[in-house]
């Protein structure tokens, strides 16, 4: 087994990228879905799922993207797969536009991205055999030689952890943590270069996580991935993270590496996402914390100006008018905020 | 808060409870002979992974286990000193949502879509209270009041839809709350939440037990939760107790190999170490269960001991329980 007792090893190669070479760019890119209605189905407004976000992942890191449900994080990575169409924006993978892409041209770069998804029964076909979700996988990638399909799925069936012997066995045969590692197998097989990973870990228990999270961690070192792990879970988040990204109603509201923005963050939402996140000590249980009053605004109607500023404790008047830029405000450190804390 | 447990009157005490479910494919040892009491006005919380009979140990109390497949064999429930088993389904149903009350998961599935928030609040103080439809909705007012709903007299008229994920929790919350319980059990009830909201109702809950004295059920598997709330804590595997213990005893000092594994494997949220713990393999299947300690196979100690024979329950201190074969004489370091 890949997991188990390990010896804790500092991670040094979350440390200093010498080459910091950009994988993928997103710039500016906007998913809004049209909300049909009344008699003849027009369109009576817009869901503002993802309103106007710009990042970059940098070769070999992991980029964490953090925020609540309904903030854009799972769209976010799904747009720029091209899963969804985006409204707006753009995405360059690897030197290549991803909106612009033919279909086939799209298909073929595909096999260098790939989607883990949260809940791994669901995301298995139950009529397929594993043997037969990876060989469909290789078949449509143009593997042909059935020998060497069938290879390959060993290969990778041992390299997540599990043995060639579950290549007959069905998704329903298996327990969570197992399915999620079939899960890993599929979108590993064709070699990605990119992985988004979408709350992999939620659905599973705590003992299962961790056998997953460093499962991920392995594979990730050995063969150079790169992932995007959306969770709303701070702190595996902040384990695997070399920087983090927080949205809230459809936009980055700041982006910095992953010790930076736990240690000291810059905008009042950062702030009050890691006060709010409990912490495992019984002792620290009477320590202060921010409790943020009411629920997020609705995406189809987002409050003017800063689009934190109905729950924000430190909201003055400039915030109700005027929409923050997203700026640099230390290295490595961004942040869309007209008075961010020190 | 109270770290110094001077109230020490028992409300409910769970002994020996066995709880099976008959399924097609054999029996499931549910729950497997459990015992802990609930004292008043204290949290205990039940942790736990799935299917280790957390769930399960809420609905025998409730007396809410279907019938088939399910079956309570053997133990009994104490609630005052009553046995819960032995009382008729009426006598229960009078115990239900008035001395002991309950909230789930997911608050959408456990409202009524079609009926106003207010008819629900107050079909509770009707139904036990003996009050008339006016007097109860002036009540179902003033609990949505209590657990922090702006604008109660609007929001009485309106349909669970028509409310956010925390607000129908403060809504199941307000109807928990009605009777003013005794024993609240509270089953997840932040885990479909985000992490601000979750917030916002942990703090409510610890307020409203301040306020009342009830004592709270809390079963959850998030060990982040148990350190906000619990007093003590009961951790069950495989439908066994396998450590009970005031909540800084679990945390600072945990006997158990599988509760010492548990908080190891979680990441902290105050640094970054290298490589996470984790526990290896799986939980046992239910239906072939092994002989010995059940966590055996995943145990870092196991000695040949260990999976020839169950390790039995057994105090090491005071208000400390542990089943392990480390703290007996027959182990062999």
């Amino acid at each position: 087994m890949l997991s188990g007792v390990v010896e804790p090893v500092q991670s040094d190669k979350k440390v200093e990228k010498v080459n910091q070479e950009i994988l993928l760019s997103v710039k500016d890119i906007k998913m809004h879905f049209p909300i049909k209605g009344g008699l003849l189905g027009r369109t009576q407004g817009h869901v503002k799922a993802v309103d106007g976000v710009s990042f970059d992942i940098i070769k070999g890191e992991t980029l964490g993207l953090v925020g609540e449900s309904g903030c854009g994080k799972s769209t976010t990575g799904r747009v720029l797969l091209r899963l969804l169409e985006a409204t707006s924006g753009s995405v360059n993978f690897d030197g290549k536009e991803i909106f612009s892409l033919n279909d086939n041209d799209l298909r073929a770069t595909r096999s260098d991205m790939q989607l883990i998804f949260q809940d791994p029964f669901s995301s298995l076909n139950p009529r397929l055999s594993v043997g037969e979700t990876l060989s469909r996988v290789l078949k449509i990638h143009g593997v042909k030689d059935p020998q060497e399909r069938e290879n390959r799925i060993k290969e990778v069936l041992e390299l997540v952890g599990l043995t060639s012997f579950h290549m007959r066995r069905y998704p329903h045969e298996f327990s969570g943590g197992q399915r999620q590692r079939i899960g890993i197998a599929r979108a590993l097989i064709l070699n990605p270069k990119l992985i988004v990973l979408d709350e992999p870990v939620s659905a599973l228990d705590v003992s299962i996580q961790s056998q997953v999270v460093n499962l991920l961690e392995d594979l990730q070192e050995k063969f150079g991935l790169t992932y995007l792990f959306v969770s709303h879970g701070l702190n595996i988040v902040r384990h695997i993270s070399d920087r983090v990204g927080v949205m809230y109603l459809g936009k980055m509201v700041e982006l910095a590496d992953s010790d930076t923005l736990f240690e000291s963050p810059k905008h009042p939402y950062t702030q009050a996402l890691i006060s709010a996140n409990p912490i495992p000590n019984p002792r620290l249980r009477d320590k202060p914390k921010i409790i943020l009053q009411g629920d997020v605004p609705s995406p189809i109607n987002p409050p003017s100006g800063c689009y934190f500023h109905t729950r924000c404790p430190y909201a003055q008047p400039k915030c109700r008018e005027e929409a923050p830029e997203f700026v640099k405000t230390g290295e490595n450190q961004y942040v869309a905020c007209h008075y961010p804390l020190s | 808060m109270s770290t110094t447990m001077t109230k020490t009157d028992t409300l409910v005490s769970v002994e020996n409870l066995k709880t099976y479910f008959y399924t097609e494919d054999g029996i499931v040892p549910a729950i497997d002979g459990v015992s802990f009491e609930v004292k008043k006005g204290e949290t205990l919380a039940i942790v736990g992974e799935s299917g280790s009979g957390k769930s399960v140990t809420s609905l025998s109390i409730m007396r809410l286990i279907p019938q088939p497949p399910g079956k309570i064999l053997d133990g009994d429930i104490k609630f005052q000193g009553e046995s819960l088993l032995a009382k008729s389904d009426k006598e229960m149903r009078a115990i239900r949502g008035n001395r002991i009350s309950m909230i789930f998961q997911e608050p959408m599935t456990s409202l009524n879509p079609v009926y106003k928030v207010g008819d629900q609040i107050s079909e509770t103080i009707i139904l036990h209270q003996k009050k008339n439809k006016k007097e109860a909705l002036a009540e179902a007012i003033n609990l949505l009041n209590l657990v922090g709903i702006p604008e109660p007299e609007r929001r009485i008229n309106q349909y669970p839809h028509e409310l956010s994920g925390g607000m129908r929790q403060r809504v199941m919350i307000a109807i928990a709350l009605a009777c003013h319980p005794e024993l609240l059990i509270a089953d997840e009830p932040t885990t479909a939440l985000d992490v601000t909201i979750q917030n916002q109702i942990l703090q409510l809950m610890k307020n409203l037990k301040q306020k009342s004295n009830m004592s709270i059920m809390l079963i959850t598997h998030d060990l982040g939760v148990v350190a906000e709330m619990a007093d003590r804590v009961v951790v069950m595997y495989s439908g066994q107790i396998v450590e009970q213990g005031d909540v800084f005893t679990i945390f600072e000092n945990p006997k158990h190999p599988y509760t010492e594994g548990l908080l190891k494997s979680m990441p902290s949220a105050e640094k970054r170490v290298g490589k996470l713990y984790a526990i290896d393999g799986v939980v046992p299947n239910p239906l072939n269960l092994p002989p010995g300690c059940r966590f055996a196979d995943r145990c870092e100690y196991a000695t040949s001991l260990c999976h020839q024979e169950m390790p039995q329950i057994q105090e090491i201190n005071e208000n400390e329980v542990v089943r392990c074969w480390k703290y007996t004489d027959r182990w062999e370091a």
